[in-house]
């Protein structure tokens, strides 16, 4: 159906409602503000051709990069004995700004869900069993993944497998947020950080 | 049009920022779907298997509608380290979705939602729970299974137990007339007065009827859950 009668135009207001964030609205307001300085759609097209040709998958990992291994795989500060599994690059860039893990990554590229008929093998686990086989000097796979249903049950499942390469696996800790009040905290929260607390 | 009640969380799907389609189990009015949206907070308490205060508003009575939510029961954050609870959980979620037609109340087949929900035992007797709902489900959908003695199929001055259920009729049928037909037959698990020990079994039947009432297809979510069930043994030490 056609808005402005700009077949073009609605075109890529259609493209831009497409991604994630951008309401049917707001990639009309994009759209327009691009028409309105047209030196920007220049810009704009030659770098998203730059970034779709020169930004890849580390094969090792799962991390966008602009290399093969990416540069957490290849940074010898970093601790390749350490593993730390995530859902999707995000996370592992939310990891990456504490500057407090020195270890590696694995992405797994999503979380088991029965409801959305997402399987074990629909992930990247048979990657991460491989790396734990090809290098035995690999002491803790720490599982960073959401405290969700979907999380734990993709967790407990790598846990097993993981285990059953004698591989130590670990979770994040789950429960108070930094900052947070205990009267604000909703049941769920609290549960779990009763569940988790800590001798002091 | 506003309805008010207490339902379980059945799948949670993200809509744009902030807002989610929600589709819940209620008591009073089966399953709802509907739009909900709010701060981070929301998300949290949008959990699988959460039990929600709701208030569900539709301006006509075929438009999908919008939820407000309060978070009574978090059932699934104390569970986060049982694996076959989550598993369950997640399964059950799917069957609900698939299988429940909307605003259509089954109070009776709730509660016993609610009391799987709330299991607290060793993991073999969960396995069993869930067989024994999956079978209060079937009834609830019009296809119950008559396993009890007074309608079994037997045969005149046929004393023998009852060992099979007919995959047609779910009717359970005894060892002697069940016995030209043993490999069509379902095997009647112990656990329903039959004499079969093993789990699958009893998943077995359950699963047959499961797959009538979903039009001949068995559910991924339900194969991928007996595949972990049998990894696990079943809860099986």
């Amino acid at each position: 159906m056609s808005d402005t009668k700009m077949q073009p135009f609605d075109q890529l207001v259609r493209e831009l409602s497409s991604l994630p964030g951008f309401g049917k609205r707001s990639a009309q307001r994009a759209a327009l503000s691009l028409l309105k300085n047209r030196s920007k759609i220049g810009k704009l097209v030659q770098q998203l051709k730059t970034v779709d040709e020169q930004v890849c998958e580390c094969q090792t990992c799962g991390n966008l990069s602009l290399a093969n291994p990416c540069h957490i795989c290849t940074d010898s500060k970093r601790n390749p004995n350490t593993i730390c599994v995530v859902e999707g690059v995000d996370d592992l860039w939310a990891l990456e700004r504490s500057e407090f893990f020195d270890g590696v990554y694995h992405v797994l590229g999503g979380v088991v869900s029965a409801i959305d008929g997402i399987g074990p093998e629909d992930l990247r686990f048979d990657e991460l069993l491989k790396r734990t086989e090809a290098n035995p000097q690999i002491t803790e796979v720490i599982l960073a993944l959401g405290a969700s249903v979907d999380g734990s049950t993709t967790g407990h499942l790598l846990a097993r497998r993981l285990k059953e390469k004698g591989v130590k696996v670990t979770t994040l800790a789950r429960g108070m947020p930094m900052g947070s009040e205990v009267d604000y905290l909703d049941a769920g929260t609290l549960t779990l950080a009763l569940n988790g607390r800590m001798e002091l | 049009m506003e309805w008010q009640g207490e339902g379980v969380v059945l799948r949670v799907r993200p809509q744009g920022k902030g807002a989610y389609l929600l589709c819940l189990f209620s008591r009073e009015f089966g399953k709802l779907s509907g739009f909900v949206s709010g701060s981070q907070k929301l998300r949290h308490e949008l959990q699988l298997g959460n039990v929600l205060e709701f208030t569900h508003i539709r301006r006509l009575e075929n438009q999908l509608g919008s939820f407000y939510v309060d978070l009574v029961h978090a059932p699934s954050a104390q569970k986060f380290n049982e694996e076959a609870y989550l598993y369950i959980l997640q399964y059950l979620g799917d069957l609900h979705e698939k299988l429940l037609a909307e605003h259509q109340p089954l109070p009776t087949l709730y509660d016993a939602f609610q009391n799987l929900l709330r299991f607290q035992g060793e993991s073999r007797f969960l396995w069993q729970s869930l067989a024994v709902y999956e079978v209060s489900l079937l009834k609830a959908l019009g296809y119950g299974l008559s396993l009890e003695d007074a309608y079994a199929v037997r045969g005149e001055e046929d004393q023998t137990p009852l060992v099979y259920v007919s995959p047609k009729s779910g009717r359970a049928v005894s060892k002697q007339m069940g016995a030209p037909f043993h490999d069509k037959m379902l095997r009647l698990p112990k656990l329903f007065g039959g004499e079969s020990h093993e789990m699958l079994d009893l998943f077995k039947l359950t699963g047959h009827f499961l797959r009538v009432a979903c039009d001949g297809e068995e559910l991924s979510s339900r194969r991928n859950l007996i595949r972990m069930a049998q990894e696990l043994n079943f809860g099986e030490k």
